[in-house]
């Protein structure tokens, strides 16, 4: 059992950071200081000076606090705890099953979640929406037709509460799945090994060993989905409005629309409240994360996770995956059916049935396409790359030495999170236009907003990797006159490396596909995906936007596989799982 | 507090205390005439806003203008400036109206010219942010839809108009249920058929309700719509005309005229009424204070509201505001003629929207 507990980590002796990590140290607080701070002070100012943004009249005033006393607000915050709690529920269900089945079973089409979480990733939001209002929509979705014609059964309306959380539930699953695979794959199984041979059974060592150990990742992940949660906006406001459920994001988006003049303040109110209410999470993931060595799971030893044979319920879990992947995959395939097909189809119109061009054809000739494209596969990959060094580094040197300064980084690093997209995005904006240096109109503002709302999920995912290495294998390398940078690149980054991988793909995926950041921040000389999106939505042209969200989907598909294979490669072929489509940890040697 | 976050919580305070302490935005100082660049009048005036307008080469607009006419307009202007680009933004009139605002304040204009509605036009108006100019072309337009300075000189002009009223699935609704005029609407056979947009457009509709009915009458009719489900669904104007043309809506009493044409020449199920009075938009051009290249956007704002420019925005369904339409209109600047009146209005009919359907 030598490696597995605290108690027998050898030797307790402390990194001592020297004046590389005390320089490194400084650097992170200042770049994530200049990233952090000012979008948080604006957030803060602009709910307290409601006329400061668009007035210059800085008076301050609890009047934007005040308007949140609504008599809808009662409302508004019941229907956000239920689809809250439903949705983060469903997801880490759904995603921890994902992560099991994976890592730790002989389980078929094994691949096919990983294809699910591609899948997921690769389609904005909005366009998930709109898929499934197309196959389940209460006026004229397609299954719902069949399912009247064939079952008599009236329509399943996506647009409600349960709905919200049906297709919610989908889009987070994959974030818990990409944030545990790599910890149970990697996870020290001498003591559920133990148990087994004390004579528990293996479903009993599950609940009683595997699951308790893994309950600081699972906790901050859960933290994680909540904070997804309450920030969730495509989803209610697509399917939640139309059926009268409202939440705290779409009051925001709706108090930020109604109006000519947009009331930054009621949004940086919610915003204020939310990073207030969010913040004692923080304290309580980092209180939870303080001792993490006690949950060592990863030490020196050959441990790569056993897996579980499911003997007939193989084939089971089987169908359940390809359940799963049907349900990643009937949204797109509605959206690809509309680019071809126009969505007039009801009594049968039979013109509305001819398979046509047109709309590529439409979107082939937009103005701007290839730049939106090309800016945000730019944006995508720098923000990415960016977000992952802030966080990889934040996450090591709090996970090696958890003093205050590090505490302080981490805490710096991980508050955009609580920062509505909107607000983040006008406080960068309202910043640049300030800068004596000319970041205004240029996709550098954009990287820079894209770095600092997307570190803290990038922190996330990395944290709950690195505290679970012990510290042994670093002090050992130390001890045989390894330096910093040869302990992190030749012992730390291998081990964590399908994490950060997980990481990069994410932020990629999300500032590819981001509004809220970007509508604030684009020109028209630097136009994204996400706002020609949201163009063609609110120019209702579905069908050129289903054609868009195909070639979007495809496009960063392709790009998100082919990042994951080039970076795997060292390993592929060397992999002794069953799965050879996993990601799979180089286990010590 | 624990020690540790003590440093971190210093820093948020000294920031947030520096921050209050910058600068918060300035209204610029109003010129008192046209840049000189865009006040030339000498008889080759065109070929010499032309070559000014080439030295910077591209001209940016700001449009709330949605749909396939932006892309019109910009291959029509460019074909008939083939030395200039035209860059475009097109985005909410709420975003907007903010980016102007803070582009301003900064000193960091970006816009040459600015197509909005003229609820937003005269808010930017009225914070001085529109340079005067002067064009023949604006000659044409009557003066209810212009805004001058007291020297005479145009803060903007109107160039387009749209019309909100009652589009429906033909398929999904019989011809003898459409509604001709908006107490028609509370007919028992339309419940669970209708739906409003929850933008600007949907609020906007419930003033014209109020406007036609009374405050009495408009309130009991919307109160009926609401116990009889109209539903509300978080897309634009154009979004919900497409609900509508593919059936996932049946029909709705807020969706404009152009829209549905739109829709109906791509062979849409969709079909227009207008409930009279029928809500106007009127949408306006004018030129930022300030903007880097104004002799591209006067060329532009011209561009609009001359011959050709006409012409795209007619084919598109959007008429000039003083063309016949055959039948009645109501502009909510009609009843409302200062900002600040339009403003306490549309609280008012937000406040309502909400507490109805909300």
């Amino acid at each position: 059992m030598a490696g597995s507990t605290r108690t027998e980590v050898e030797g307790p002796r402390r990194f001592r950071p020297g004046s590389v990590e005390k320089a490194l140290t400084l650097v992170l607080l200042l770049v994530s200081g200049m990233l952090v701070i000012p979008p948080l002070a604006m957030m803060v100012i602009t709910s307290l000076m409601p006329d400061a943004l668009l007035t210059g009249h800085d008076a301050w005033s609890l009047d934007a606090y005040r308007s949140l006393l609504q008599p809808t607000a009662g409302r508004v915050l019941r229907d956000t705890a239920l689809f809250t709690v439903g949705s983060v529920t469903g997801s880490i269900l759904l995603g921890i099953a994902m992560a099991w089945l994976v890592a730790r079973t002989d389980a078929p089409l094994r691949a096919l979640v990983y294809a699910s979480a591609f899948l997921q990733f690769a389609l904005p939001g909005m366009l998930e929406a709109v898929g499934w209002v197309i196959l389940l929509g209460r006026g004229s979705g397609l299954l719902n037709e069949l399912l009247d014609r064939w079952f008599g059964v009236g329509p399943v309306a996506i647009q409600s509460l349960g709905g919200m959380v049906f297709v919610q539930t989908l889009s987070w699953a994959p974030l818990v799945f990409l944030l545990l695979v790599g910890p149970l794959r990697s996870f020290d199984t001498s003591l559920e090994e133990a148990a087994v041979v004390a004579g528990l059974s293996r479903r009993r060592a599950l609940w009683r060993i595997t699951l308790p150990l893994l309950l600081p990742t699972v906790l901050s992940i859960g933290l994680l989905v909540v904070i997804r949660a309450l920030q969730s906006f495509e989803v209610p406001l697509l399917l939640g409005t139309p059926a009268g459920v409202r939440v705290v994001t779409t009051e925001i988006y709706l108090s930020l629309r109604r109006a000519y003049l947009p009331d930054h303040a009621v949004a940086s109110a919610y915003g204020t409240l939310l990073v207030l209410v969010l913040f004692l999470g923080l304290l309580g993931y980092q209180r939870l994360t303080r001792h993490a060595e006690r949950f060592l799971a990863v030490g020196g030893r050959d441990q790569r996770a056993g897996v579980h044979p499911l003997g007939r319920g193989r084939w089971a879990a089987g169908a359940g995956i390809l359940l799963v992947f049907a349900c990643y995959l009937a949204p797109v395939l509605a959206l690809v059916l509309r680019s071809f097909v126009p969505g007039y189809l009801t009594d049968g119109q039979a013109s509305g049935l001819r398979p046509t061009w047109d709309a590529y054809r439409t979107l082939a000739a937009a103005p701007g396409l290839w730049a939106g494209l090309r800016n945000s596969l730019v944006l995508g990959i720098t923000a990415a790359t960016g977000a992952l060094l802030l966080a990889a580094l934040t996450g090591w040197l709090v996970a090696r030495s958890p003093s205050r300064a590090h505490r302080a980084l981490e805490s710096l690093v991980s508050l955009p999170i609580v920062i509505p997209g909107t607000v983040l995005g006008l406080a960068f904006l309202v910043t640049a236009l300030r800068a004596p240096i000319p970041l205004y109109g240029t996709l550098l503002l954009l990287v820079l907003a894209y770095v600092a709302n997307f570190a803290p999920y990038a922190l996330r995912f990395a944290h709950p990797a690195l505290v679970q290495l012990g510290r042994s294998l670093e002090e050992a390398a130390m001890v045989a006159g390894a330096r910093p940078w040869e302990v992190a690149r030749r012992v730390v980054v291998p081990l964590v490396r399908p994490t950060l991988l997980g990481a990069w793909v994410f932020v990629f995926f999300h500032a590819f596909r981001d509004l809220s950041v970007a509508v604030m921040l684009t020109t028209g000389r630097v136009p994204v995906v996400a706002t020609q999106l949201l163009d063609l939505w609110n120019d209702g042209r579905t069908g050129v936007l289903a054609a868009y969200g195909t070639l979007i989907t495809l496009v960063s598909t392709i790009v998100g596989a082919a990042v994951m294979l080039r970076l795997q490669r060292p390993w592929v072929g060397r992999s002794q799982l069953p799965d050879d489509a996993a990601p799979a940890p180089p286990g010590p040697r | 507090m624990p020690r540790r976050h003590q440093g971190l919580t210093a820093a948020l305070l000294l920031s947030i205390g520096l921050a209050a302490c910058a600068g918060s935005p300035e209204t610029p100082e109003e010129t008192s005439g046209p840049d000189p660049v865009i006040a030339f009048d000498g008889p080759d005036r065109e070929a010499a806003m032309r070559d000014i307008a080439t030295e910077i080469g591209t001209v940016t607009w700001y449009t709330s203008l949605a749909g396939p006419v932006v892309t019109a307009l910009s291959e029509a202007f460019e074909t008939r400036y083939p030395e200039l680009e035209l860059v475009v933004l097109r985005t909410a009139q709420t975003d907007l109206v903010t980016r102007v605002i803070q582009e301003a304040a900064a000193d960091r204009i970006e816009a040459d010219v600015i197509e909005v509605n003229l609820d937003a036009a005269r808010l930017l108006e009225e914070r001085e942010l529109l340079a005067p100019f002067r064009s023949e072309v604006a000659a044409a337009v009557p003066d209810r839809w212009q805004s001058r300075t007291d020297a005479g000189d145009l803060r903007w002009v109107g160039n387009r108009t749209s019309y909100v009223g009652f589009a429906y699935n033909p398929q999904l609704l019989a011809a003898e249920l459409v509604p001709g005029s908006f107490t028609d609407l509370a007919a028992p056979e339309l419940a669970g058929q209708l739906a409003l947009s929850t933008s600007t457009t949907g609020v906007r509709w419930v003033g014209s309700v109020l406007a036609a009915l009374g405050p009495d009458g408009g309130e009991a009719l919307l109160t009926t719509l609401a116990e009889n489900g109209l539903r509300l669904e978080a897309v634009s104007g154009a979004g919900l005309a497409d609900l509508i043309a593919t059936g996932e809506v049946t029909a709705s009493p807020g969706i404009f005229r152009n829209h549905a044409l739109a829709l109906q020449a791509e062979g849409a199920p969709i079909e227009w009424v207008p409930l009279e009075p029928v809500l106007g938009n009127v949408g306006v051009v004018g030129l930022p204070a300030g903007a880097p290249n104004p002799a591209g956007g006067l060329l532009f704002a011209e561009f609009l509201l001359g011959i050709e420019g006409g012409e795209v925005l007619s084919s598109s369904a959007y008429p000039r505001p003083h063309d016949p339409v055959g039948f009645d209109v109501w502009n909510p600047e009609d009843d409302h003629p200062t900002t600040t009146d339009l403003q306490e209005a549309f609280d008012l009919w937000q406040a309502l929207f909400d507490a109805t359907f909300g």
